[in-house]
């Protein structure tokens, strides 16, 4: 998407299988440096856009009216906190085949209760209705790769695939979502350009 | 904290001069961002306050207590307390006010 600059783990990331504790914290320092150089760069040449205040409501309208008009009744918050939870359990540095399924099989059921419920329109439980739509998708990404990467690679512990597996996996794993907003999970070559 | 009475009381000043009472379930080391937490989460999913850290370094919840500014996430819940926004700038729902002029860009 032209025009929208990442940094950080958000972008990808620099460290390989193993990241070390405050790693993360150098990486943001760094690309974000580039991004905003980057983006200030981009904007710069190009001519100044005004976003009309009609377009906001529009956009404002589109998405209340998503996130306002379930009938269930469950809050945004309780289903982020039962998404950290199941990711702590079963998408931690420890993973499982048995495991990364049951927890697939939890994100499906709180991305449907998520869905049907109605979440007040204002300032914390719009954020944690926003995030927890963001959250679903990012654990969906940890869950897909994880299962997809059937060996044990830096801190990635498979308990049912021990050991490296440089035939099979030395590799980095993409993951997408399709126009039907399914996950695919893909890989491609390490080296290779982004 | 009084173990013979594990709840505590906090007055809302808002914006047009009404206070609002709220009573949450207390417990030790419970910090002011701690009850507005509770009072969201529990009784009135409208509440309007900030907050990003909760360590007291980002000072998003910069609140006053009893007067005195504080941040909410690192400041010990006492009974009867009155919870106000900061002085000085426009409030634009409950505890949250306008910070834009805060921020300067370079056009």
């Amino acid at each position: 998407v032209p025009g929208i600059f990442a940094a950080g783990e958000a972008a990808g990331g620099l460290h390989g299988a193993n990241r070390l504790a405050g790693h993360g914290l150098v990486e943001g320092q760094v690309m974000g440096a580039l991004a905003g150089e980057s983006a200030a760069r981009f904007a710069g040449a190009r001519p100044k856009t005004d976003v009309s205040d009609a377009l906001v409501r529009q956009t404002w309208e589109r998405f209340r009216s998503r996130v306002c008009a379930g009938n269930g009744a469950t809050p945004a918050w309780r289903i982020k906190d039962e998404l950290a939870a199941v990711m702590r359990k079963h998408g931690g540095y420890v993973r499982s085949q048995e495991g990364l399924e049951l927890a697939s099989g939890a994100v499906d059921r709180m991305e449907a209760e998520l869905a049907g419920s109605s979440q007040a329109a204002t300032g914390l439980a719009l954020m944690d209705a926003i995030e927890a739509r963001h959250l679903i998708v990012t654990a969906r990404q940890v869950l897909g790769s994880a299962m997809a990467r059937k060996e044990s690679r830096g801190a990635h512990i498979r308990s049912d695939f021990s050991g490296k597996d440089d035939d099979g996996f030395r590799l980095h794993m993409t993951a997408s979502t399709r126009k039907d907003g399914t996950l695919s999970i893909g890989t491609k070559p390490v080296g290779s350009p982004h | 904290l009084n173990p013979e009475s594990p709840e505590m009381n906090f007055t809302l000043k808002s914006l047009d001069g009404t206070n609002r009472e709220f009573r949450v379930a207390a417990f030790p080391g419970m910090t002011f961002l701690d009850a507005l937490i509770d009072v969201y989460r529990t009784q009135d999913n409208t509440l309007g306050f900030r907050y990003s850290c909760t360590v007291g370094r980002c000072f998003s919840c910069l609140i006053r207590v009893d007067g005195k500014a504080v941040v909410a996430c690192r400041e010990p819940m006492h009974d009867g307390a009155t919870l106000e926004a900061m002085k000085k700038r426009a409030v634009l729902r409950d505890l949250v006010t306008d910070d834009s002029s805060t921020r300067t860009f370079k056009d």
